[in-house]
């Protein structure tokens, strides 16, 4: 699926996106069935003045960051980047429930169980990707709108950003996902 | 993501108010210590035997965020590159160094302990510094401010001269408590800025925030009543600790003297808890700013 | 309320280890732990299978699942693993299906047959046997027969479960065999749309979903698949329709996801006024010449005076009311404004739009059509589709959203039967047929009647239409609490539903994943589901085919019910079937192995022969046409049912002067997180999407209300409480509540959990009897 030390990245076409929240449950069903936790997350927004109102989707788990910043501080090293692919692994046998990394990752990609007492990620599916197969969501998502592939590939895509209204500004960790937005939902203009 | 009263992290709050007394009280120890000659006044002793305990408590209180406090130990493991890793090292370090400092102070053994009470306060202020250093990361732009230093130190500066002000019998006479009043009005000079400092940043930051949540159909943690006990911790901590220094500065304002020698203790406390409930609504200001 | 740390830092300290408890804990977690377990693929070893099961729900897909069993547990649950092809795209599962684990592990689920103690509605019970549940049901059941009849015996809607030996089938199989029942026609779905749209065109159909991609333009009325989920690819190919560069226009109440994704235009009209938004488009279209009158002349009667039936006087026809001949008032985009709300202009843009554009693509939803005078919507929105010429083409056509199973495969299910009882009811009524069920006559929808017998016996089997489903539920349990009126309920259910609560006798059944069943999709694709058992059911659940055949046995039926057949026998029968009908059928073992059968859908046109072909095909109409003015409903001579379509002011509509005590409009649309009220009790969908109402901000702003705010909505039938979303994607002076929730009423009769149901009507539509559920004035206040 993926060639050799090529960052792999999510493609989410949020103009297909409707909501439906398939993609939530199936990476819970996946990843954990019996906690609170949702570790993909699709945010809704709106905006404009009735009748003309706009609204979009944005659906993400985590985003296998160029410049992690939970590898880089996370005390335990629980927290790995691999090098063939880019993913950011978190290996829940060294976390300690510090949730340091909850404070630290600006899209809000671990989430913390207090029963466990630890945090889980995505993990992008690794076990399946490895045995060739899609990542849970990508395989779910009713109207195809998830993808993933290599991020030189998926940068390049017409339409694709990672410069989206309310996210974090793209330099910070810069993600490896981009998202096809409806033109209302790109960044606003510095003030 | 619904805001939880978990967000106001009593156990960090109190984690990095007991690391910070823990400091100050070092501070006031060895500055005392320095002006004593090597003869330990009685009063002075407990400040010293205080200093550890307070760090331990301080922290315990930090185990209590963990998941798995039994192991915390790994934390070590990522010092060369985390800064949280660093913090927990050299805390363990100034835990140490501490430890004693204040076995020293105990047994009344006067020899080293100058020595070792400076080495106690830097490996202190490293620890406050590290501490800072957490939070001022590039991903929490409302964090990654001179603020919170400022705060951090602002505060550690504070109890080192409101405590021996407070318990007056610490201090062998009168003239010495100069040191300590300025220190109280330096410490409540920094945390009134530092304060101002997060409000504006938080305005900042905030309408953006704010905005989107309003996008999202979110109502935000804060509300403008929020502004009470932001006033709060403003009076005690940045207001009433510079007038109190700025009143006792002269010896011969009598009703000054009077006064505070009535309230000393229940002003100590007051001012504490606003200490308290300013780092608690920062946590919670800071994490109703996160986006996702 | 202790702080999460300090509360985790305690148990820590009093040594309780919970990472062992969850590791440990059975039926859960697929776990990708260490890295060197992350590193390397695990082993599929001997403990690990991959079963196909089904998702038996009443949503319009049917999607084909597989659960990932290790060591006797489900671990995970995956989709539709075939080549997801642009020809024949994977039939991808919702949110709902996904989380049948959080459902099936529950531990409410009823697990013991129950007989009631204290009141009926109670809900309290005391667990029995088996047997003397089916011996009670026996007694009760003959003691009902004897004294009233067949007709006496209604077996309720019931719609949890639609695989081909769902219960309400068995329990129909065993009436039919003891005498009948009282059956019913319509369904709380499609009332008016099934029953209105053979007056106009014969029979109903729509073009298949995949067809969209041809569309120029796509009108969306009341139509939102994206939650509802009308077959498993209505999305996608709606999506693929937009990247082909069709035009999507939205109209309804409220920016539904459907809306707020595809749709490139939103018109928020008010509830209940479609049709006047469509008389209006028309008056457009005729006073612009832009109708195709060529399509109108070969195909409809009823348009203008040359096109009509014999014996009918002038003036009647659809062209003349629009343009006001008939009582002085033109159906102009200026009359319509004000009613719809939607501004003239933009009428009159759409309107043009719809017209010049073919192919083009009109989708009414079945939103619209469960509104007061519902049939009007139906029949309007079919005659501006022949307007534009845009019938049985590729790519423009009319559909009332759910498609007719005459698309699928010819699979059959367990055989009921012919009933000996002939009298209908509409399915709506069931309520009026307890209190007044002999009174009842052909003006309430009574077919082929009177009713010998008032309703005394209820079989209520998965379904919530006892209680929940139905409207006016304050006058619903009020009927159903007086055991002089029903003598008999028995229900058979999962979970105790607010149905099960008014049991007399309660029964615990099984689920899809604890029995072998076949599923239907309901039509636009090619395919059959099979599902297996893969777990028992908790406690002593069974299957109602079980419990029913010992019923037989106890009534001296047993062999003509079961023909010396098990549920199993049934389905390998349903197999052979359809082997013989279709050769390449699988075996049962294969399609137990696969999990499903599906063929190559070729694109559906509806309509194709009857436009293409007209004289070899003329329209299953009296006069073999589309019926734009239909004689039979104009012989009705009723003032709600007119021989043209027409608006007529809703009951509780935005004119009804009830606005002045109960000024906003309240809808109940159907929701992601449930099938209708299937999954309010999971736990996974309480998260994804927590009940919420919504309200415009302007209405949120004058009520004091904000984001979050625990609310009341009340009118004069009842009261619920639910909090508030406050949003810009909803027309002011409408609110918008998620049907299916629970009814949960506190001690005052106030539903806690946001059922709509109890401020609904049980005022039927004039023409098809049918739910006007959607037609409702409420008021609203800061609880």
């Amino acid at each position: 699926m993926q060639v050799p030390g090529t960052q792999v990245a999510f493609f989410v076409d949020s103009t297909k996106c409707t909501n439906c929240k398939t993609c939530e449950i199936a990476c819970k069903d996946f990843n954990s069935p019996d906690d609170s936790r949702r570790i993909r997350r699709v945010h809704s927004f709106e905006g404009g003045e009735f009748p003309h109102v706009f609204a979009y989707n944005i659906s993400m788990s985590c985003n296998h960051c160029e410049d992690p910043i939970c590898v880089e501080h996370c005390p335990t090293e629980a927290y790995t980047k691999r090098a063939r692919d880019g993913i950011v692994v978190h290996n829940p046998q060294r976390c300690i429930g510090c949730r340091y990394c909850i404070w630290l990752c600006p899209y809000g990609a671990p989430q913390f169980d207090p029963v466990e007492g630890k945090v889980r990620k995505c993990n992008l599916c690794v076990e399946e990707l490895d045995g060739g197969n899609a990542p849970v969501c990508v395989a779910a998502c009713p109207t195809r709108a998830i993808e993933i592939g290599s991020l030189a590939d998926i940068a390049s895509r017409h339409g694709a950003t990672a410069s989206i209204r309310d996210l974090p500004p793209a330099d910070l960790t810069r993600p490896s996902c981009r998202y096809k937005v409806r033109k209302e939902a790109l960044h606003a203009p510095a003030r | 993501m619904p805001r939880r009263a978990s967000d106001l992290e009593w156990s960090l709050t109190l984690f990095t108010m007991t690391m910070q007394l823990a400091c100050g009280l070092a501070m006031a120890a060895t500055l005392l210590d320095l002006g004593m000659r090597r003869s330990a006044s009685e009063p002075v002793r407990y400040l010293g035997v205080a200093v550890f305990p307070l760090v331990a408590i301080g922290v315990l209180l930090s185990l209590f965020h963990l998941g798995h406090p039994f192991a915390a130990w790994k934390s070590f493991l990522n010092f060369g590159r985390s800064r949280l890793s660093l913090e927990i090292v050299v805390t363990t370090i100034f835990a140490l160094s501490s430890l004693f400092y204040s076995a020293l102070w105990l047994m009344g053994i006067a020899r080293f302990r100058l020595a070792l009470g400076t080495g106690t306060v830097l490996l202190g202020l490293a620890t406050v510094l590290a501490s800072a250093a957490i939070y001022t990361v590039r991903t929490q732009p409302f964090w990654n401010s001179g603020w919170l230093p400022m705060s951090f130190l602002g505060t550690t500066l504070l109890f080192a001269g409101l405590v021996p002000t407070t318990f007056r019998g610490l201090l062998p006479d009168d003239t010495s408590a100069r040191p300590f009043l300025g220190a109280t009005m330096v410490g409540g000079l920094s945390l009134l800025v530092s304060a101002i400092w997060m409000f504006r940043r938080f305005c900042r930051l905030g309408q953006g925030r704010l905005a989107s949540a309003h996008l999202q159909g979110e109502r935000p943690v804060l509300s403008p009543w929020s502004i009470v006990p932001f006033g709060f911790y403003v009076l005690l901590t940045g207001i009433l600790p510079s007038a109190i220094a700025l009143a006792l500065w002269s010896t011969a304002n009598d009703w000054a003297n009077l006064l505070f020698a009535r309230f000393s203790l229940p002003t100590f406390v007051l001012i504490s808890l606003g200490a308290v409930v300013g780092r608690a609504l920062t946590y919670l200001a800071g994490t109703s700013l996160s986006r996702f | 309320m202790v702080p999460v740390s300090i509360k985790l830092g305690l148990r820590a300290f009093l040594g309780v280890s919970r990472t062992a408890a969850v590791s440990n804990e059975a039926g859960g977690k697929h776990d990708p732990s260490t890295y060197r377990e992350l590193a390397n693929k695990p082993a599929e070893a001997g403990g690990v299978r991959i079963v196909p099961v089904a998702c038996n729900n009443d949503c319009g897909a049917r999607c084909p699942l597989k659960v990932r069993i290790e060591n006797g547990r489900i671990t995970s649950i995956s989709g539709d693993d075939s080549p997801d092809l642009t020809h024949q795209l994977q039939l991808r599962a919702c949110l709902r299906g996904r989380a049948m684990r959080s459902r099936v592990s529950d531990p409410n689920r009823l697990k013991y047959p129950m007989k009631r103690v204290g009141e009926r509605g109670e809900g309290k019970f005391k667990r029995i046997s088996w047997d003397e549940a089916v011996d009670t049901l026996a007694m009760n059941l003959k003691r009902t027969l004897d004294g009233y009849g067949p007709g006496a015996v209604f077996i309720h809607h019931g719609s949890g479960d639609l695989g081909a030996l769902n219960g309400v089938a068995a329990a129909q199989r065993l009436m039919n065999l003891l005498g009948g029942y009282l059956g019913y026609y319509n369904s709380y779905t499609s009332a008016c749309l099934n029953y209105t749209a053979p007056f106009i065109t014969g029979r109903r159909d729509t073009n298949s979903y995949q067809t969209l991609r041809h569309s120029k333009l796509i009108i969306l009325n009341g139509f939102n698949p994206a939650e509802t989920i009308f077959e498993a690819n209505s999305n996608c190919y709606l999506s693929q329709a937009k990247e082909a560069g069709a035009r999507v226009i939205v109209i309804d109440p409220r920016m539904s996801e459907t809306a707020a994704t595809f749709g490139d235009e939103w018109l928020p009209l008010k509830p209940t006024t479609d049709t006047a938004l469509f008389l209006a488009m028309a008056h457009v279209m005729i006073a612009e010449n832009l109708h195709d009158q060529a399509f109108l002349d070969q195909y409809c009667l009823g348009f203008d005076e040359d096109h009509m039936p014999e014996g009918v006087p002038a003036g009647e026809t659809f062209k003349s009311h629009v343009l006001g001949f008939s009582d002085g008032t033109p159906k102009s985009p200026e009359w319509a404004a004000p009613i719809t709300g939607i501004e003239a202009d933009v009428i009159r843009r759409v309107a043009r739009e719809y017209a010049t554009t073919k192919p083009a693509q009109l989708i009414q939803g079945l939103g619209p059509q469960r509104h007061a005078y519902g049939e009007e919507s139906v029949r309007a929105g079919i005659v501006l589709a022949c307007m534009t010429g845009n019938l049985g083409l590729l790519g423009g056509g009319w559909g009332g959203g759910e498609g007719s199973r005459s698309m699928g495969i010819d699979v059959g299910s367990l055989p009921t039967g012919m009933n000996p009882v002939k009298a209908t009811i509409p399915v709506f009524l069931w309520t009026d047929a307890i209190v007044r069920g002999t009174e009842l006559g052909a003006s309430d929808g009574v077919k082929d009647g009177p009713l010998k017998s008032n309703i005394k016996f209820i079989f209520n089997i998965a379904g919530n239409t006892l209680v929940n489903q139905h409207a006016d539920l304050n006058r619903t349990v009020r009927i159903l609490r007086d055991d002089q009126l029903v003598e008999f309920i028995v229900v058979s259910d999962q979970f105790l539903t607010p149905s099960a609560k008014f049991a007399d006798l309660l029964l615990p059944a099984d689920h899809s994943l604890e029995r072998n069943d076949i599923g239907f999709a309901w039509s636009g694709e090619k395919y059959i589901v099979f599902g297996n058992k893969v777990l028992d059911p908790p406690g002593e659940g069974k299957n109602e085919y079980w419990w029913l055949s010992r019923l037989a046995e106890k009534l001296g039926f047993g062999q003509e019910f079961t023909e010396g057949k098990t549920r199993e026998d049934w389905l390998m029968q349903i197999v052979i079937d359809a082997q013989k009908a279709d050769p390449e059928f699988p075996s049962y073992e294969e399609l137990s192995r696969t999990g499903y059968y599906r063929k190559l859908f070729q694109d559906h046109v509806a309509f194709e022969k009857e436009i293409r072909e007209p004289a070899q095909n003329p329209f299953q109409t009296p006069s073999g046409k589309i019926e734009i003015f239909s004689k039979a409903l104009y012989d009705m001579n009723h003032a709600e049912i007119p021989g043209i379509p027409k608006y007529i002011a809703a009951w509780e509509g935005p004119e009804d002067p009830l606005r002045k005590i109960y000024p906003l409009q309240c809808i109940g649309p159907h929701c992601k997180r449930r099938t209708n009220s299937t999954h309010d009790e999971n736990a996974w969908m309480e998260e994804v999407d927590p009940a919420r109402m919504w309200i415009s901000v302007m209405d949120a702003v004058a009520r004091g209300i904000v984001e979050g705010d625990k609310v009341k909505v009340f009118n004069r039938r009842g009261a619920l409480k639910i909090r508030a979303h406050v949003t810009r994607r909803i027309r002011p002076g409408v609110i918008s509540i998620p049907q299916g929730g629970w009814y949960t009423p506190d001690r005052d009769g106030v539903c806690q959990r946001g059922c709509v149901n109890i401020l609904t009507s049980q005022r039927p539509t004039p023409l098809a009897h049918g739910n006007a559920q959607h037609t409702i004035l409420v008021e609203v206040r800061r609880a």
